[in-house]
């Protein structure tokens, strides 16, 4: 197969995924609505406990109020891409192990681990989930008070990206003993504290530097949130998170397709 | 293992908080040792409650997303008990971390007086009717609507969260916020036996919110029990 046939074969799968994600999300009026309320609700929330916590303290581990509610919008952006492209996914493939959905997707002639990493991509979610919450946020943040700079913004895209794929690597590591075990649905929820307690919550900033180090590399739920908003707001040095982000995600992808590998040679059918 | 895995999950995130906390309080005039016995006894008790993420709530979801629920309604039991028993089951563990978690933030604080136990006892008592009610609407909520979105839960618990003092002391809200908070149900669950551990004597305050959360315990129990029996009437199953 050439590169291009590579590419293509790749492409079609994350169309015909995201096209048939969004019509069946478009089905459910209903939840559609509560999603959007929800995620509205949990942004106002979020706002009045960052104002709550800054009429006690001036800043938070170096963090102005501005600052905060930047990280924090991030934070909620980090978390509803991951929704939208991974964490479904994830919880998709423990229930493909046990259902035997995950024999029929082996049979067919596809590149098995990119069709289960990519199998739903929610865009409507994001959209209905994120959006709202972020014009609060944007009106909210009052802009001229960070040092944002062209070169930041650049860095911080490129260091979420890497962020999201090693958000991702955790996830499918959390998933990986369901193929030994049977089940991974705790283990899944463990990442999720991480993601959700740690990585949405804490500035990188406010950790010292062995926790710091270990929540960017061995769990690396910190990536996508605290360091891209810590490059973003310049305080952290732009070329070396940038070249630490990539080597990273890049390692991570590398461990993921032999991990998969390995777990299918272990993997036992569901299924007659 | 997963028993294991869940009391690992909820240990972290408490963990976390405190961690965040530490970070709130650094170079502030914040007190991290008693905000670290605060957050863990507030933790233990949302747990020994059942109001994190309420659990047998959310667990009615499950059954209606499954028909399970649709089999239980047959069968000559009380549903919203039988899966009260079936979480306390399925959580083994957490009693007994959520004590541990209690101890250890009572010796941070240390020289608690005897009252001090015995209003913690009361108002961690007040709080499980208080939960138990909560859970119950939750479980209403899910019947009528016959939603599986776990949105519905998570919109509930982050105001409990929020306003019950398990992500922030009251004590740290603005004035005309916390004085709003102080009647409310959310208060008495988490912020109130908390805190129950720093009273020294009987006074006019704690009859006060004795008082009142005793009324709202019963309040919501009265209609939470009346909303669940209704919503079984209008449920509709669906499958065969």
């Amino acid at each position: 197969m050439g590169f291009k046939d590579f590419i293509s074969e790749r492409w079609q799968i994350i169309k015909i995924n995201t096209v048939e994600t969004f019509m069946l999300q478009l089905s459910s009026i209903f939840e559609n609505w509560i999603v959007l309320i929800t995620s509205f609700f949990f942004v106002i929330i979020n706002i009045l406990f960052i104002n709550v916590l800054f009429t006690n303290v001036s800043t938070i581990a170096t963090y102005t109020k501005d600052q905060m509610i930047l990280f924090s919008l991030i934070g909620n952006l980090s978390f509803f891409i991951n929704i939208a492209w991974s964490a479904d996914n994830m919880a998709s493939l423990i229930y493909g192990v046990n259902k035997g959905d995950l024999d029929l997707i082996l049979s067919k002639p596809l590149p098995s681990l990119f069709y289960v990493t990519f199998r739903k991509i929610d865009i409507f979610l994001f959209v209905k989930g994120f959006v709202p919450g972020a014009i609060a946020y944007i009106v909210i943040i009052k802009w001229f008070s960070l040092n944002i700079t062209f070169e930041s913004c650049l860095a911080a895209i490129v260091i979420f990206i890497a962020g999201q794929i090693a958000l991702n690597f955790f996830q499918f590591l959390c998933v990986i003993p369901v193929f030994f075990r049977g089940s991974a649905e705790q283990l899944m929820s463990l990442s999720w504290a991480f993601e959700y307690n740690l990585g949405r919550m804490i500035p990188l900033e406010g950790l010292d530097k062995f926790f710091r180090i270990l929540f960017i590399t061995l769990i690396p739920v910190m990536i996508s949130t605290g360091l891209t908003t810590s490059v973003l707001l310049n305080k952290s040095d732009l070329l070396l998170s940038i070249l630490f982000s990539i080597v990273v995600s890049i390692v991570f992808i590398l461990i993921k397709i032999l991990l998969w590998k390995f777990a299918l040679k272990n993997y036992t059918s569901a299924s007659s | 293992m997963d028993i294991v895995i869940f009391t690992i999950k909820r240990f972290v995130e408490v963990i976390f908080l405190i961690v965040f906390w530490g970070a709130v309080s650094n170079g502030s005039n914040l007190d991290l040792k008693t905000l670290t016995s605060y957050f863990l006894i507030s933790g233990g008790v949302a747990e020994l409650i059942m109001i994190n993420n309420l659990p047998v709530g959310d667990g009615i979801k499950g059954n209606v997303r499954t028909g399970q629920l649709s089999n239980d309604i047959i069968k000559p039991i009380s549903i919203f008990l039988a899966q009260y028993a079936a979480k306390l089951g399925s959580r083994v563990l957490i009693p007994v971390t959520s004590i541990i978690m209690i101890i250890v933030g009572i010796i941070l604080i240390g020289n608690i007086t005897l009252f001090g136990y015995l209003y913690f006892f009361i108002a961690l008592i007040i709080a499980m009717f208080l939960s138990y009610s909560f859970n119950l609407l939750l479980g209403c909520l899910y019947l009528i609507t016959t939603s599986t979105y776990s949105g519905i839960t998570s919109i509930i618990n982050q105001s409990i969260k929020f306003f019950s003092g398990a992500l922030v002391p009251i004590y740290f809200f603005p004035d005309g916020l916390r004085q709003i908070i102080e009647f409310l149900p959310f208060n008495f669950m988490i912020y109130a036996p908390t805190t129950a551990l720093l009273e020294k004597s009987l006074n006019n305050v704690i009859v006060k919110n004795v008082c009142i959360s005793l009324v709202w315990s019963l309040v919501l129990l009265v209609i939470s029990i009346y909303l669940w029996k209704k919503s079984l009437k209008k449920y509709e199953a669906y499958g065969i």
